[in-house]
């Protein structure tokens, strides 16, 4: 009770503005580097522009595509200079708000692409877009476009700890549960396709493996937050973090999220350490001095409120009935990473309101192979391509009466089983709505 | 973090306790014998006999006689009909050298490409133009050949065959179906050791290369050979027989069980590897192989169900049996595509990106 009295304490006493500022660097440098990354692949091209039906997330359907090409090319270029500015805290606050405003405008471009730690580094631009990261240590300091803080309220520091906190936490709980501890799925399914690899591959095709990172993998989440923020076992700690996200990393195809976490899990370290690697780095210049800036109360309560909003918004899907690996209502948002190996086979067939023909839609003429298995196993997805297809059609001049689809899909590599019934008209059906049209799970 | 990992340790040995029903092997599946044994017993061999009736076919050619007799016509049908079969089994393997390179397309879109365009070829064939250097792929391969072996009567091919403009073009087209093919057998040769070596299963290595034009072959014999002259494809508004493929040979049916048992034999391997032995050595992939077993019994039944006629006049006159193939061929594409891929861990898209 004692630790918890003084933690709270902590919250509203000056705290040295060092946690800040290296987070507000290393986040620029991840995302400079990832922007470019994503640049350098090609991906602009072949995972956005190649498309031609992008799949909305509900409330943000006014969200388009920009109209020609190069402007998605611009909106990167926006992303690459706001990471540099956010980096060396370069008119930081239009720089933090342009690389929020960019990034989220990609993710929010194609639901296919939906990712939890594309979603994460969102919400932590968001925070670093609110939060004075750049009073110390930034360009904007040293040039005197703003004055300097020698110390912060405690919970400015303590906010990103917690969002980080509430990511692996939940993303810990989310996997307690018989299919991931007792079954071992879907690691048991994942796993032995890496038996090749040198070194660790024949512990790839041993038997109990699966177990093994199944219960690492959940006890790792559950409880790294709290070992990172106790000082004794931080250094273990850390080491876990880079072990345990190196070895995801390479084996499972989850691109920078890896380095990503590694770099933003600094920020548990306390001020005395960050003072430290600012000094090796920067010298004389990273020492804090400045005011103290004391924060205004409605922003007290902002926080409180997005905090409130973080630990309660993942737990919606209790308010869904059915096995939500199935519906996927209230999945999203909610931390649930490598939960479950699902896969669908969607074929889709429109009536010609006319002459009442009926033909069989062939889904790679519309979609990129990655939006299609995704598509095919997403009960929204599923109606959202029914009505762009009504769509398509309908603009060619041919009316659509009626857009049904016979979908299979497979959880955790059990036989497929129908989805729902193929004869549904899935034109009368809304992709903002609980999936309840779907049949129950096997 | 020592006491972490004795706890994890501890938990691991009560779970593993419970679990009796763990998988067979404990070094997992050996996929590179698998893929040996898929290069050498599969598509080197198809590779092969493939190119040797290309060559086949163009030596009948090369030696064909000013006025070309009846029996010679029919030896060069012959020779094209035996290539024909063999490119069934060989336009599964759309890798390595046979994979899309630059320009050029997929072996399957370079040398398969079907219906043809009779208008496109008999221009180039008047023009004299034999150099390939456009993207109308509809003028030329296989199917190209075939129109001028086979279109109209005995008589109208001999007559045509006695013309110099269309005996160059066909002749031109032939040569290019034999050096392409022979370059495919002759580089897979040099490409096998890289194809085998590589074990990986991520997006774009060999296992997962193989996986996807297996599957991509498959769902075209449904959507092109069998749903496209069918009038099954929306937008169509009524059968279009003629565009089977193979249309004026009439062999389509032969195709297409040649296709499929190519298919079949591919995904059963032998006893000891192949995907259904990969599969039966994973997680409940027993159960999805007596699945996939049942229905490609099914299907083979509604193959013969459609006899041994010409495809287009099945779908002009009496279409049911070639729509039940159809229906059947659909209700096993989930065990080839998501069933299989879950199962397996593999991916069925071909680029990489981010996942999480």
């Amino acid at each position: 009770m004692e630790v918890l009295r003084q933690a709270y304490r902590s919250l509203w006493l000056p705290a040295a503005p060092a946690p800040l500022a290296t987070l507000r660097i290393v986040t620029g440098l991840v995302m400079l580097v990832g922007s470019l990354r994503f640049w350098a692949k090609g991906w602009i091209e072949t995972n956005l522009l190649a498309a031609q039906m992008q799949f909305k997330y509900s409330g943000f359907e006014w969200v388009q595509m920009p109209p020609v090409g190069w402007m998605l090319y611009a909106v990167f270029g926006v992303m690459v200079l706001a990471s540099l500015g956010v980096m060396l805290g370069y008119r930081y606050r239009l720089s933090a708000w342009l690389l929020w405003g960019s990034f989220t405008y990609i993710e929010l471009l194609d639901l296919t692409w939906y990712l939890n730690h594309y979603y994460f580094i969102s919400l932590l631009l968001l925070l670093l877009a609110l939060l004075p990261a750049h009073r110390h240590l930034s360009l904007d300091v040293k040039w005197g476009r703003v004055q300097a803080l020698a110390s912060i309220p405690g919970w400015m520091v303590a906010l990103p700890r917690w969002q980080m906190g509430i990511l692996y936490v939940y993303a810990g709980l989310a996997k307690i549960q018989s299919d991931w501890l007792i079954y071992a799925l879907p690691m048991r399914l994942w796993l032995p396709a890496h038996n090749h690899e040198p070194v660790l591959g024949p512990l790839f095709g041993w038997q109990y493996t699966p177990w093994l990172f199944s219960w690492a993998g959940m006890l790792y989440d559950c409880t790294i937050p709290f070992w990172l923020s106790w000082k004794k076992s931080r250094p273990w700690a850390y080491l876990t973090v880079i072990v345990f996200h190196a070895l995801t990393g390479w084996l499972f195809q989850i691109g920078m999220f890896p380095v990503v976490m590694m770099a933003i899990t600094l920020v548990f370290f306390d001020a005395a350490a960050h003072e430290k690697w600012h000094k090796r780095f920067f010298g004389i210049w990273a020492l804090p001095r400045g005011i103290q800036l004391q924060a205004a109360k409605p922003w007290v309560w902002l926080m409180a409120g997005y905090l409130a909003f973080q630990l309660l918004f993942p737990w919606r899907f209790v308010l869904y009935p059915g096995n939500f690996f199935w519906t996927e209502a209230g999945y999203r948002f909610g931390w649930r990473v490598m939960l479950m190996e699902k896969a669908g086979t969607a074929t889709f067939y429109i009536t010609r309101a006319d002459n009442g023909r009926e033909g069989e839609v062939d889904n790679a003429a519309f979609l990129l192979p990655h939006q299609e298995k995704q598509m095919a196993m997403q009960p929204d997805l599923i109606l959202q391509y029914a009505h762009l297809l009504a769509e398509h059609y309908q603009n060619q001049g041919i009316p659509v009466a009626k857009v049904r689809a016979e979908v299979y899909v497979t959880l955790q590599g059990k036989p497929s089983r129908l989805y729902f019934n193929p004869q549904l008209n899935l034109l009368t059906l809304s992709h903002r709505d609980f999936p309840s049209w779907l049949y129950p799970a096997p | 973090m020592q006491r972490l990992l004795i706890v994890s340790m501890l938990l691991l040995g009560l779970s593993a306790c419970k679990d009796e029903n763990t998988g067979p092997s404990t070094q997992g599946f050996d996929r590179g014998s698998m893929l040996a044994y898929y290069a050498d017993q599969h598509i080197q061999p198809a590779f092969d006999s493939l190119s040797t009736a290309a060559q086949e076919l163009h030596s009948r050619l090369l030696g064909l006689a000013a006025q070309p007799s009846p029996v010679q016509l029919g030896e060069l049908r012959a020779a094209w009909i035996r290539a024909y079969l063999h490119w069934q089994t060989a336009a599964i393997y759309n890798v390595g050298p046979a994979a899309e390179q630059g320009l050029r397309k997929r072996m399957t879109e370079e040398l398969g490409t079907f219906p043809v365009s009779e208008a496109k070829i008999n221009n180039y064939l008047s023009a004299g133009d034999t150099s390939f250097a456009n993207f109308d792929r509809d003028s030329r391969g296989l199917f190209a050949i075939e129109y001028l072996l086979f279109a109209g009567t005995d008589a109208d091919a001999l007559i045509r065959l006695a013309q110099t403009p269309a005996r160059n073009y066909l002749l031109a087209l032939s040569n290019r179906f034999r050096s392409e093919t022979t370059r495919i057998a002759s580089e897979w040769r040099g490409y096998r050791n890289e194809f085998v070596g590589n074990t990986a299963t991520s997006a774009g290595s060999p296992t997962v290369q193989l996986y996807n034009e297996f599957l991509l072959s498959y769902e075209g014999l449904k959507n092109f050979k069998l749903g496209l002259p069918l009038g099954l494809r929306m937008g169509q508004t009524q059968a279009e027989p003629q565009k089977v493929e193979a249309f004026y040979s009439g062999q389509s049916l032969a195709g297409i069980s040649s296709q499929m048992q190519a298919l079949e034999a591919f995904w059963r391997g032998n006893n000891s590897t192949g995907f259904r032995a990969y599969l039966l050595a994973s997680t409940g992939g027993e159960e999805l192989v007596n699945r996939t077993e049942a229905q490609l019994r099914i299907i083979e039944a509604r193959i013969s169900a459609c006899g041994t006629g010409r495809l287009d006049s099945l779908i002009a006159t009496n279409p049911q049996p070639a729509i039940d193939l159809h229906t059947e061929l659909q209700r096993n594409t989930r065990f080839f595509k998501s069933d299989m891929s879950s199962l397996l861990g593999l991916t069925i898209t071909f680029s990489s990106g981010d996942g999480d």
